[in-house]
């Protein structure tokens, strides 16, 4: 198992865990955010390989397109 | 030119403040700023900068005002219905200060009249609603080399970021273009909302303007009002960006 910081607090994931894997445990569609991974953008098309290190600070940032 | 006996009068606890003085409100009554959008965040950022003496606001919004934007575009009033939120949100700046020179643009910014509007301005603030215009003001922004705060809302949920085009992450560093949600903000916002973004977006733009402080570049500043709890999220330029990186 693995400790990540996800969006400021710890959160546990199994070994080997990429972006992706992040949207189901949130039971989110991941469609709609930005990923932050340690200040490093992770674009969509990377999600799916980007593995996840013990101790990463990883963000995910609703799109907010209000004014 | 050296501020009248008036001016050292309304900007008096502007003065008291070392970082800005007399030198400091003199540069702000010549700087140029341009909002993008004049509501809910439009609203606040406008009138602040106003209220601090930015000698020159540009207004640009398409739209007309409507009953349902009195809950939180406060620059406007009830007699502003049915009227051009820019014209409406003129008078109410002309009523704070009348040396404030305005200039109104009541249409949309294209990819097409951006370049010679953005020309005129120093600073830029986005405080537009919907994320096709977010998009346009980056790569306008971008390609003019103009500095911008971005800010965007939803429901309980706001984020803000400054931008120098080519230096800082930029918007579509973070965001990409094609994981825009159908509507940009589903419901709410609360009211208060924009006025908090809206108020840090004039806040960026003024310390711009004096270069004093630490802009909000490489972070994302979240804002959630249900937790009330603000975040500040750094992000570096992402060499891959589309707009800013180096291909
Ligand atoms: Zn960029």
């Amino acid at each position: 198992m693995i400790t990540i910081k996800l969006n400021g607090k710890d959160q546990t994931l199994p070994d080997a865990s990429v972006v992706n894997d992040l949207f189901l445990i949130l039971g989110a569609e991941g469609k709609n955010v930005a990923v932050v991974v340690n200040e490093t953008i992770v674009r969509p098309e990377n999600r799916s390989s980007h593995r996840l290190q013990d101790g990463d600070q990883v963000e995910i940032l609703a799109f907010a397109g209000g004014g | 030119m050296p501020l009248t006996d008036q001016q050292r009068q309304r900007y008096g606890r502007h003065l008291a403040l070392p970082e800005i003085g007399e030198k400091g409100q003199e540069k702000l009554l010549q700087a140029r700023a341009l909002v993008v959008g004049v509501g809910g965040l439009g609203s606040p950022a406008a009138f602040y900068l106003a209220a601090a003496g930015v000698g020159h606001i540009g207004l640009r919004d398409g739209d007309a005002f409507e009953l349902s934007n009195l809950q939180r575009q406060i620059v406007h009033t009830t007699g502003s219905i049915g009227r051009q939120k820019v014209e409406s949100a003129a008078d109410r700046l002309r009523e704070l200060d009348r040396a404030i020179e305005l200039t109104l643009y009541p249409f949309r910014l294209t990819e097409a009249n951006a370049p010679d509007i953005l020309a005129l301005y120093d600073f830029v603030i986005d405080a537009t609603d919907n994320f096709e215009s977010k998009f346009l003001i980056a790569r306008a922004c971008h390609a003019a080399g103009k500095p911008y705060s971005h800010a965007g809302i939803r429901q309980f949920y706001g984020q803000t970021m400054t931008v120098h085009p080519g230096k800082t992450a930029c918007y579509r560093c973070v965001f990409h273009e094609d994981g825009v949600p159908a509507t940009a903000a589903p419901a709410g916002p609360i009211g208060a909302l924009p006025g908090v973004l809206g108020s840090i977006q004039a806040i960026e733009a003024i310390k711009c303007i004096l270069a004093i402080g630490i802009p909000l570049v490489n972070r994302l500043l979240t804002f959630d009002a249900l937790a009330m709890e603000t975040r500040i999220v750094s992000v570096r330029r992402d060499p891959l960006c589309p707009l800013c990186g180096r291909r």
